[in-house]
């Protein structure tokens, strides 16, 4: 019994933990949302400058899913001439997502170098993944089967 | 036999005795490095800014480079700068003196003659340009931008290759020389090679340059400070690692190795590696690429027979006046000069916020883009540079 009351507690703790730990970048994402606005259930944000070669990868499918109603995509860390080339050259519709011209999830700290995908399920994040070279294509590939999944 | 068996030991022992600027290979450790007092040159410099030069871009063409290349045309005295434009699928050279555009050179992306992209490049000549394109590819173009020849990389290299703005890869011969990682973690690539090389003869492909030094194994560090940087000075594969003031050479046709320490003044303590970590996944990447100190870059200066490495200086990751974030790009940069013994000539602190990360050595000096990635103002109809010139520091 001891033992159940045990496993409980972490498993309780755990769950807390784990709530707590997007908190942070809950209220970030929000504030650029807008807060009333519905979590897109998947995410990803792209800079610009950085890894060139992850950068390519996530333009390249944004090109592929820019209509997917369930994919957000934001472009950032790119003065106004070099995002709108790279959306010309890569056949992306700027209508279809979103420009961070601000800086704003650089400044606030929430991507750094990499692109980023955020995973959302009922208004809360459930994953922030920092997309490297060693994991990208995974990835992105991932996503559609999280779509499909969800 | 007394006399041949000391002889024969003096012999030994002399042919072992390294130089005392110089350090046995790989086996020092981050902190033995740091510990080292530079070896400095008698004469000190430092780079004082020249003139500015501006050169018009269209509107096709960005600001800056995410590969930049300087070509010295030594039949026609012309110098360029020299950029791949991945929204054009084109080379495209600026000619320094006249500030034009004088030549673009455009790729088909897809077909017989395509390649793509054409960002990443080493000018041998005009008749002779090898170009790096996905997947893995190198190919060597003639001035009419006509495929001569091409060498492929095994499907395994994919991601592995670090070529960038601060880690160019060049040719010598008929073979390419490359950085290499495996983006995997400081600790499984320590011993390993650090280099690549593809032969444009018969597609052989290869171990080239510096080992990771052993003192990686067991530690854990981002990408950006294990990473190779290289430069080449004619004969040795010069390589830096982020995460220390160690200078490494390996020389291509001997397969000799050195290692010297060129520390910057504004290191103030060793670069850590991150301890509770296994995988370099785990490590905190706004921590790692703010508050540590890194050496970015380096590179051979062949007209004056120097180096330049580039050293940015940790800074909290939070600006203590505003309360934002800060990233890399805030980080103060300097400039070490060495001579081509590594002796410490001299350093300079770049002003801050006002440069972007292109670096091109020319003829006349250091040529380092203006604009700083922070800067909302930059104008982006030129692309803009600052040369700088050694200037001997009398005391």
């Amino acid at each position: 019994m001891k033992n159940l009351y045990l496993i409980f507690f972490v498993f309780i703790l755990t769950y807390a933990c784990k709530e707590k730990k997007y908190q942070e970048e809950l209220t970030k994402f929000r504030y650029f949302l807008a807060p009333d606005t519905t979590l897109p259930k998947v995410t990803l944000i792209i800079p610009l400058q950085g890894c060139s070669g992850c950068v390519h990868a996530c333009l390249d499918f944004a090109k592929k899913y820019q209509s997917e109603r369930h994919i957000k995509f934001i472009i950032c860390n790119g003065s106004r001439k070099e995002i709108n080339l790279k959306l010309k050259a890569f056949e992306i519709n700027a209508a279809k997502i979103s420009i961070d011209n601000d800086s704003y999830f650089q400044e606030s700290g929430f991507i750094h170098t990499h692109p980023v995908l955020i995973y959302s399920k009922n208004n809360r994040i459930q994953e922030i993944r920092e997309l490297v070279p060693d994991n990208i294509n995974q990835s992105l590939a991932g996503i559609e089967k999280y779509l499909e999944d969800s | 036999m007394k006399a041949i068996s000391t002889f024969f030991l003096l012999l030994l022992c002399h042919s072992c005795k390294l130089p005392s600027e110089k350090m046995s290979g790989e086996e020092i450790t981050n902190e033995g490095l740091f510990d080292k007092r530079n070896q400095k040159s008698e004469k000190q410099y430092t780079l004082e800014v020249s003139k500015i030069v501006d050169i018009p871009v269209d509107t096709n063409s960005l600001n800056h480079s995410i590969y930049p290349v300087y070509y010295d045309d030594i039949s026609t005295g012309r110098q360029y700068f020299v950029n791949g434009n991945s929204f054009l699928n084109s080379i495209d050279f600026y000619d320094i003196d006249s500030k034009k555009l004088s030549r673009r050179m455009m790729f088909p992306k897809e077909g017989p003659q395509g390649i793509n992209p054409t960002t990443a490049f080493f000018i041998k000549s005009l008749d002779s340009i090898y170009i790096q394109a996905k997947p893995l590819t190198c190919y060597v173009v003639d001035s009419s931008g006509k495929i001569r020849s091409k060498a492929n990389f095994p499907k395994s290299y994919a991601y592995s290759l670090n070529i960038g703005h601060n880690s160019l890869f060049f040719v010598r011969n008929d073979t390419a020389y490359y950085p290499f990682c495996g983006y995997v973690s400081s600790d499984k690539l320590a011993g390993g090679a650090s280099g690549r090389y593809l032969s444009l003869k018969d597609n052989k492909v290869g171990y080239a340059g510096v080992n990771y030094p052993t003192f990686f194994r067991g530690n854990y560090a981002a990408a950006h400070h294990y990473m190779p940087h290289i430069t080449y000075n004619g004969q040795d594969i010069v390589t830096q690692f982020g995460i220390s003031s160690g200078v490494y050479t390996y020389n291509i046709s001997t397969g000799q190795t050195q290692t010297y320490n060129l520390r910057s003044r504004y290191q103030k303590k060793v670069i850590p590696f991150t301890t509770g970590v296994s995988k370099t996944r785990d490590l905190d990447p706004a921590y790692e690429g703010t508050v540590k100190d890194n050496y970015y870059a380096i590179f051979y200066d062949k007209y004056r027979k120097i180096y330049y490495s580039f050293f940015r200086q940790g800074v909290a990751q939070k600006n203590p006046n505003t309360g934002k974030e800060q990233d890399f790009e805030d980080q103060p940069m300097s400039v070490i000069i060495a001579d081509e013994h590594f002796r410490y000539m001299g350093e300079t602190l770049l002003e801050p916020y006002k440069y972007f990360n292109n670096f091109v050595v020319s003829r006349e000096g250091l040529m380092i883009t203006n604009g700083h990635i922070k800067d909302k103002n930059v104008p982006e109809d030129k692309i803009s540079f600052t040369l700088f010139k050694l200037e001997e520091v009398r005391e």
